[in-house]
């Protein structure tokens, strides 16, 4: 339902829990600006506001609601980025405390609206501190290996479209020229202007939440018409190498699978992946590590809304050749149908219950209808299982003749020579 | 069948321990799509040195034997048992750890197959030289991938340093070397001794019928032959480890800010059974108050910027030890072990201090622990037959309401010993 123009409300109501999720998310057309603001933004706010000043006196308050749990963060699905608001608290019913799910949207309504604001500014002492606490964490996030490499990766793909490439982390240079009176005005304009969608999974009703929501003070908007799907023309092929010291290099690669979400050929792409190396039966997982013994694990991942198809390994250097040499012919073994019925019905199986599966956690089926709305439909759990099942072999390798491959990285370890071989 | 309901989270658990030895827990949760089993048995990485069963002198196993078994437990002669589950459509792991290793799938059809199926590939080792050979390439990688990821070294650094003359001090995986020693032998004979059903216990969460699902399992079960259950002899100290300790170790590694690591070896003895778990949760309420989120101490130290929202904390309590650490990342390691210390040697007037906030910590633990009911995996990982002498996880919340202000100054008094703290820092640089 809409609560007014640009708001949007979604209540899926369930006895399954034992807690009540909501989402109260801003959404707008990404770009590495606004990413980056948002995540300040997230981090101020996750922290500190007006009623709340210091973070014990947040914590405080959520541990007063029995532990409930409140975070800011930043989410984007291909064109669309937004600012979400999220709430877990225990259902009143099991803690004999009807009340507690009203003080949680008193909470968060105060949270939103009133954050800790100093002449016209975010309170400069929170600012610079939370400011300079993301960018330390920023920092830190290449001491991991994979989200080095898959950042590199990131950035050699969408070297076109930067909104893209950025981190969901955020950018640490653009962080950095932020201002506490900018972003309040910035947060400002956000709250009067994006489009919004609060999703509510528990034992609740739309009129109860309705309710609750009834003094937030939230005017109409121009509703946001962006699709999140990015359509892009086919990209040439490019190739990178690094060296650091880590034990184990990382090898992955990009192709472009232009199919969009929920477009004709989407379920066989799904289906194409899994197969792929999507799944722990894929093929690249039984060749790659189970036949071959060359890497802890290699995976593949779909994202519809951009296009990309990426490969992750973890490897020894000297075995880059071979596994490429693995990964192509997996891909090419996909394009000609040579592929075992039995494997085919294992990864449609997997698929299948990996989606049923998600009906038991009320964070997916949240996730879920937000998408839904972005994306201006909906297909339910049984509709969904049906057209897995109805994919052919035949489809998937019409989708895997579409595959092609844009950018290698391969982060190098720097003493591999010295390394014996395993076995 | 017994039959146990828990009012305050509306669940209603049915236990049986079979004739062969096997304790087995269902738990119907309504609504849900999913089933998700485990099958864990009372072994894990630090259990390398035991008496094999039908012998009468301990033999020591290289370290990593378990994660070995584990690994190597899904591959059969004519195939690997990861294909029997995917032909269901079902998912299924495996994880090891220092005391236990768990065996698990999750599957929303098809529950009675991979039933089956679980127990039937745990139950029936087939290990090969040339298949122990192969294996030993896949977790040398998990090693070296864990070699480089500097929380995790981090992590088992410093567990290592707090207990340097026990098997904690070996990673759970072991190291090449160590695993390059093992054997298809090897794997026989922990096998044959640690996975007598006896030492084991399945739990089933989600989507099930208790009558039918007991009914499946028993059968199973039934059909086949085990030796006559015979007592485990391991080598383990029951009295605290009052052994020696590395105070301080310091490591380098491509890290862009100092990482510290405060390990708190518990050398009190801890009591049994429900009083245990009591004592856990007591400390677990004391750091809260010290160290937690809504604690004034934690403040000061944030707003210092000693530490930042990369500090946490881990209360671990397993057979044969028990430890706290304290973690972050700080642009100053020695500000910050000076202010964790600091908060350390006044703990009991920093508690008192913070008794006003005593319920407040107490309501947010009650809170999480019915909230961690959602999770079928959270349950049933969570569930252990063996650490509180038949108490377990579905009584945590009475356990938790049971604790007073009083046993929180006990059990704090009790733990925390500053000539039994590690410290580790991994510092930047190549």
């Amino acid at each position: 339902m809409q609560l007014g123009k640009g708001i949007g409300l979604t209540v899926i109501p369930t006895s399954q829990f034992k807690t009540v999720r909501v989402a109260v998310d801003f959404i707008a057309p990404v770009t590495v600006s606004e990413l980056s603001k948002r995540i300040l933004m997230a981090q101020l706010l996750e922290t500190s506001s007006q009623d709340y000043p210091t973070q014990t006196a947040l914590a405080t308050a959520l541990s007063n609601m029995y532990g409930a749990s409140f975070g800011v963060n930043v989410f984007r699905y291909g064109r669309i980025n937004g600012l979400r608001f999220s709430g877990n608290v225990v259902d009143g019913a099991l803690l004999g405390d009807p009340d507690v799910l009203a003080t949680m949207f008193n909470f968060m309504k105060k949270v939103i609206f009133r954050p800790l604001v100093k002449d016209d500014a975010f309170e400069s002492q929170t600012f610079t501190l939370q400011q300079r606490n993301l960018i330390a964490y920023l920092k830190s996030l290449d001491d991991d290996k994979q989200y080095h490499a898959d950042q590199q990766l990131q950035n050699m793909v969408f070297s076109d479209l930067p909104e893209l490439a950025t981190s969901l982390y955020g950018d640490a240079a653009t962080i950095a020229t932020l201002d506490g009176q900018g972003l309040l005005a910035d947060y400002q304009n956000l709250l009067a202007t994006n489009q919004v969608q609060v999703t509510v999974v528990g034992d609740v009703t739309e009129a109860q939440i309705k309710a609750l929501m009834g003094d937030w003070p939230l005017p109409d908007r121009t509703p946001l018409k962006e699709s999140p799907i990015v359509t892009r023309l086919r990209q040439p092929l490019i190739e990178k190498t690094e060296q650091q010291a880590v034990a184990q290099a990382k090898l992955n690669l990009a192709y472009q699978l232009p199919i969009g979400y929920r477009t004709e050929q989407f379920y066989a792409a799904l289906v194409f992946n899994g197969l792929f190396g999507g799944t722990p039966i894929s093929l690249l997982f039984k060749n790659v590590r189970e036949k071959n013994s060359l890497a802890y694990f290699a995976s593949s991942q779909f994202d519809a809304f951009t296009g990309m198809l990426s490969v992750r390994t973890g490897i020894e250097s000297h075995n880059r050749q071979a596994v490429e040499a693995i990964i192509a012919a997996q891909l090419t073994a996909i394009q000609n149908g040579q592929f075992s019925d039995e494997l085919f019905d294992q990864v449609v199986a997997s698929l299948i219950n990996g989606r049923e599966s998600r009906m038991d956690s009320a964070q997916a089926l949240l996730n879920q209808a937000v998408l839904d709305e972005l994306v201006g439909s909906h297909v339910s759990t049984a509709e969904w299982v049906q057209q897995v099942s109805a994919v052919s072999k035949q489809t998937v390798s019409a989708v895997a003749q579409q595959v092609t491959q844009q950018a290698t990285y391969f982060l190098e370890g720097a003493d591999d020579n010295e390394t014996a071989p395993l076995s | 069948m017994r039959q146990h309901h828990y009012p305050k989270l509306a669940e209603t658990l049915y236990s049986d321990v079979l004739p062969n030895g096997l304790t087995v827990h269902l738990l119907p949760k309504a609504g849900f799509h999913k089933t998700y089993a485990v099958f864990t048995t009372d072994y894990g990485s630090i259990d390398n040195t035991f008496v094999p069963i039908g012998t009468t002198h301990p033999v020591t196993l290289p370290a990593g034997i378990a994660h070995f078994l584990e690994h190597k437990m899904f591959e059969k002669e004519d195939h690997d048992a990861f294909d029997d589950f995917a032909h269901f459509g079902a998912n299924s792991n495996a994880f090891t750890s220092y005391t236990h290793t768990s065996y698990l799938f999750s599957t929303t059809r098809h529950l009675k197959e991979n039933l089956e199926t679980l127990l039937d590939f745990v139950q029936r080792p087939y290990f090969t030289k040339a298949t122990v050979e192969k294996e030993k390439g896949i977790i040398g990688q998990e090693i070296q991938m864990y070699d480089d990821d500097p929380n995790s070294q981090a992590y088992f650094g410093t567990i290592a340093a707090m207990y340097p003359d026990l098997p904690f001090k070996n990673d759970i995986a072991g190291t090449l070397d160590s695993i390059a020693a093992i054997t298809a032998d090897d794997l026989y004979l922990a096998h044959k001794t640690f996975y007598q059903p006896a030492n084991m216990s399945l739990v089933v969460v989600g989507k099930l019928e208790p009558d039918e699902t007991m009914g499946w399992i028993k059968a199973n079960q039934a059909a086949k032959l085990f030796d006559r259950p015979m007592p485990i002899i391991r080598s383990q100290n029951e009295a605290a480890y009052q052994g020696g300790l590395i105070k301080r170790s310091t490591l380098t590694m491509p890290v862009e800010r100092p990482k510290v690591s405060l390990g708190l070896r518990g050398v009190d003895q801890l009591p049994e059974g429900w009083d245990r778990f009591k004592y856990e949760e007591a400390l677990s309420l004391g750091f809260d108050l010290l160290f937690g989120e809504t604690a004034s101490e934690y403040l000061r130290l944030y707003d210092q910027s000693v530490l930042d929202d990369s500090f946490g904390y881990n209360i671990e309590l397993q057979r044969g030890a028990h430890f706290v650490i304290l973690a972050g990342e700080t642009a100053d390691s020695d500000r910050f072990e000076a202010g964790i210390t600091e908060i350390l040697e006044n703990a009991q007037a920093y508690l008192k201090k913070a008794e006003f906030n005593f319920e407040t910590v107490k309501r947010e633990a009650i809170g999480s622990t019915i909230a961690s009911f959602n999770s079928l995996e959270a349950i049933a990982n969570q569930y252990d037959d063996w650490l509180y002498g038949g108490t377990t996880i579905f009584d945590e919340v009475d356990v938790i309401e049971a604790v007073t202000f009083d046993d929180v100054l006990t059990a704090m008094q009790s733990f925390i010993n500053l000539d039994t703290v590690s410290v580790q820092t991994i510092l930047p640089g190549s």
